[in-house]
């Protein structure tokens, strides 16, 4: 039957397989769950160290390292019964965190990893606009979060939900504006052409400014810590997934890590060069597509371990703080980066356009 | 506009065995009502049915995961004052010893719990490290780690154990150096000040009025402590200085406290340095004579009052205690009043209550 | 300001590869300190039945029962407060305090410790590994090692 499949998509079978890797092993369904893993067990183990302490023990390979826990928690949670609150709204309740790990999801297919030697890149679906179908994407949390908010009927879920819903509406404000300076500087929409256009100097080092905005911006749209008053537990005791048991509490806290691993990403494409970088030779032998998507990985990486240590040296700011520091500091700091942007430009552009 | 109640505890991260009632208004709270005695043991009540000797396990746990030394004391000083009993010196000093490091064992839980209000735990782990080392001093002192039973009527019940003085002083060295690093990561952080400073600013006026007690009055800039007004035990010995703060606000409080274990080292320093060598208990005859008597020391969150009335038996008449804590709840519904409801966490953590204390 | 915020990031840093404070217990405990007070064990040849200890106990923990045509008290662990009382207060010397912490059980019942029980010597961890704390570097400090 395999054989039908690929006659209606209209590719032929080396297509088809690429296609199927992409959708279910890199960009797509496996990457984003092995991050996810991957990054809940080094958080723990992380934060654990700068506390001084272990961390997970016991569960796992290579001496006391607790290095499957995240998937028996998994499993435990899945095993778990899915309670649904009495005068929750049943079908907005149980639709939340579906929608929460698909839109958080989703946002990975627009992302390129690596450049394919015959041209075209290594992604899941080409558009030339995919800036903006990304923070359209973005656009949409939000919404999810207050249906799940309100629909809970909690008041904690109530409260959590209008924090997590004033929290991302202002802050994106100021990243759509930082990413205006991205736009005016690299020319397109296209995220491919971004990190084409990084490949003589990132994008960093001609916009410091933006990259920090940026930073904060994602940092608050994810809700990590500095920025965690959706979730903050010393008030509002989750936040707006306080109601949610097992499975559906399960989906919604990977969700929070398919948000990283966009962010991280879209924070390498735009600011950090993507793929580029010198090719490792090892690598390099199997295919020019494997030196990419290490760098990319790395750059990631870095990203992450940045962003997690936040939780374990910055205390939360308050929301009204938060806010304010939006729209009074973030929004002023993201339109001088675009003044510069435009300034300068004679100067950059024969860096950027390859002049 | 609409007023939501908002009840928080007794099962919520951060109100423990306690309830408030909360009427808020969008994201202010209006008005915060406290809903106590979801501890209460009836230890007032326990203490008429037991032996004054009895009496020790069961009054340590008035104030039992912090401060059980410091609170031992008041009770001790109560008896010894009906009874007109004069402890051996020695006695006197390690007696202080123990309720000094007690006091820089609930400070820094004190910090950590503070930490843990604003979403820090990291510094909620590295002072409950540190106070480890004082529990296992304590440990090596008393025998146990947090309830002691270590003070008894006419002196203590343990002498010092060899090396104990010599391995307090590293520990001590350890802990003055390593409060650097909470300055670094709690007190200095630029956050922190966003969270902390001019919330909940208790005025002195006021903190007089409502009849707080401790360091969260001397953080409101009043020069209070009973160590330097009526000492007690050996106290007018030392020399040691009373923190003060200056706004009166959470920030405050904590830095009074870090300030205190400061003072506490300079005092158990001292103290290891002059103890004297001698008995360490008196016989006492277990009847307490006819009367009433009525003392207070300074523990770690305040002031404790005892108020005892022998009958001239075995069991104490009435006791009455006036615990600390008690005294500074009465400061939290003043002072949260129309504030963001995400400072009510802090407020109430920096006032450092305990609803076991609180309900007895 | 920003130093303010910079600085928190290396201090963390440094302390993330520091040595753990904390131990892997179950398969590491701590030494006990010479004076530790666990579970009381008593000594039937040397009991007198003088009851003293059931007296001065504040919480009823001790209990007379009759036991090899003698009366010995019966431990409830369940109540003991670790107090010290009953052993200091013991004419005879029958009692001491042990090491022993652990004595969690499945049932109330079964934390009452029968006079043949309460005199079985403690099991001893003593002989497991041990580690204790120790100040390591003068600079970060602690470490149980």
């Amino acid at each position: 039957m395999i054989g039908l499949e690929f006659l209606i998509l209209g590719l032929d079978f080396p297509q088809f397989i690429e296609l199927v890797l992409k959708v279910l092993i890199f960009p797509g369904l496996a990457f984003p769950l092995l991050f996810a893993i991957i990054v809940i067990w080094f958080e723990r183990k992380f934060l654990a160290r700068i506390m001084l302490r272990i961390g997970p023990l016991h569960i796992g390979p290579f001496n006391r390292t607790g290095l499957l826990q995240p998937i028996a928690d998994f499993i435990k949670l899945i095993q778990k019964e899915i309670i649904v609150p009495d005068n929750a709204h049943k079908l907005i309740y149980n639709l939340a965190p579906i929608m929460a790990a698909l839109v958080a999801s989703l946002s990975v297919a627009f992302i390129p990893y690596a450049p394919k030697p015959g041209g075209g890149y290594w992604m899941i679906f080409y558009t030339p606009f995919s800036l903006l179908v990304i923070l359209a994407i973005f656009t949409a949390r939000p919404f999810i979060i207050i249906a799940a908010g309100w629909a809970s009927n909690s008041k904690y879920c109530t409260i959590g939900a209008l924090r997590a819903a004033l929290q991302l509406l202002s802050y994106e404000v100021p990243l759509a504006l930082s990413l205006a300076s991205i736009v005016i500087m690299s020319g397109t929409f296209d995220l491919a052409k971004i990190v084409e256009a990084q490949s003589s100097i990132w994008f960093i080092i001609l916009q410091p400014i933006g990259f920090i905005v940026v930073l904060i911006g994602m940092m608050t749209e994810i809700a990590r810590r500095p920025f965690d008053i959706p979730f903050a537990e010393q008030e509002v005791v989750f936040g707006w997934p306080t109601e949610y048991t097992g499975t559906q509490f399960a989906l919604i806290m990977v969700s929070e890590y398919f948000d990283l691993c966009a962010v991280t990403s879209l924070i390498t494409v735009f600011f950090l060069g993507g793929w580029s970088g010198p090719a490792i030779p090892l690598l390099n032998d199997i295919s020019p597509i494997l030196s990419g998507i290490f760098w990319f990985l790395l750059k990631m990486a870095i990203l992450t371990v940045i962003i997690i240590m936040g939780r374990g040296i910055f205390p939360r700011v308050r929301i009204d703080q938060l806010l304010d520091a939006g729209w009074t500091i973030g929004i002023p700091l993201a339109i001088l980066q675009i003044s510069i942007t435009l300034l300068t430009a004679q100067w950059w552009l024969p860096l950027v356009r390859g002049g | 506009m609409s007023i939501m109640k908002l009840s928080i505890g007794p099962q919520h991260p951060i109100s423990a065995h306690f309830r408030f009632l909360l009427d808020v208004d969008g994201d202010v709270v209006l008005k915060l009502e406290p809903d106590v005695g979801y501890t209460h043991r009836g230890i007032e009540k326990l203490a008429e049915k037991r032996t004054y000797l009895q009496n020790l396990p069961v009054i340590e746990r008035v104030n039992s995961y912090c401060d059980s030394a410091g609170t031992m004391l008041g009770y001790l000083e109560v008896i010894e004052e009906l009874m007109g009993l004069e402890v051996p010196e020695r006695a006197k000093y390690l007696r202080v010893i123990a309720a000094e490091l007690n006091r820089i064992a609930s400070h820094l839980y004190a910090a950590s719990l503070f930490s843990v209000a604003t979403g820090l735990e990291t510094m909620l782990m590295w002072p409950i490290n540190d106070r480890e080392l004082i529990l296992d001093l304590l440990e090596r002192l008393t025998g146990q780690r947090i309830t002691y039973t270590y003070q008894t009527i006419g002196g203590v019940r343990f002498d010092m154990p060899d090396g104990f003085k010599e391995e307090a002083l590293k520990r001590l060295d350890y802990l003055e150096k390593r409060t650097e690093d909470y300055y670094k990561m709690l007190l200095w952080n630029h956050t922190f000040h966003m969270r902390t400073k001019k919330v909940g600013i208790l005025r002195p006026s006021d903190a007089i009025k409502l009849g707080v007690v401790g360091p969260n009055l001397r953080a409101s800039g009043v020069k209070v402590d009973v160590r330097k007004d009526e000492p007690y035990e050996v106290y007018d010995r030392f020399d040691f200085s009373i923190p003060t703060g200056k706004n009166g606000d959470s920030y405050d409080r904590l830095e009074v406290r870090f300030k205190e274990v400061g003072q506490s080292i300079n005092i158990l320093r001292q103290a290891l340095k002059d103890i004297p060598k001698g008995p360490i208990k008196k016989w006492v005859p277990p009847i307490v004579p006819k009367g009433e008597a009525y003392t207070r020391v300074e523990a770690a969150r305040g002031e404790f009052g005892y108020h005892l009335i022998g009958d001239g038996s075995m069991k104490p008449y009435r006791l009455k205690i006036s615990p600390p804590s008690f005294r500074n709840l009465i400061a939290l519904p003043h002072l949260c009043q129309n504030i963001p409801l995400a400072d009510v966490p802090i407020i109430y953590i920096s006032l450092d209550l305990i609803p076991m204390d609180v309900d007895r | 300001m920003v130093l303010d915020i910079i600085r928190p990031f290396f201090l963390g840093f440094y302390h993330a590869f520091k040595r753990t404070f904390t131990v892997k217990h179950p398969f590491v405990r701590l030494t006990p300190t010479e004076r530790y007070r666990g579970r009381v064990v008593l000594n039937i040849d040397r009991c007198i039945s003088c009851r003293s200890c059931v007296n001065i106990c504040p919480n009823k923990a001790l209990e007379m029962v009759k036991f090899e045509k003698k009366l010995v008290p019966q431990y409830d662990a369940g109540r003991c407060c670790l107090c010290n009382l009953c052993v200091e207060v013991c004419p005879a010397i029958a009692l001491s305090m042990s090491y022993e912490v652990e004595f969690s059980e499945y049932t109330r019942k079964g934390l009452i410790h029968t006079p043949d029980r309460f005199s079985q010597p403690p099991k001893s961890f003593l002989f497991e590994k041990t580690v204790t704390v120790k100040i390591l570097d003068k600079k970060r400090g602690v470490a149980h090692r």
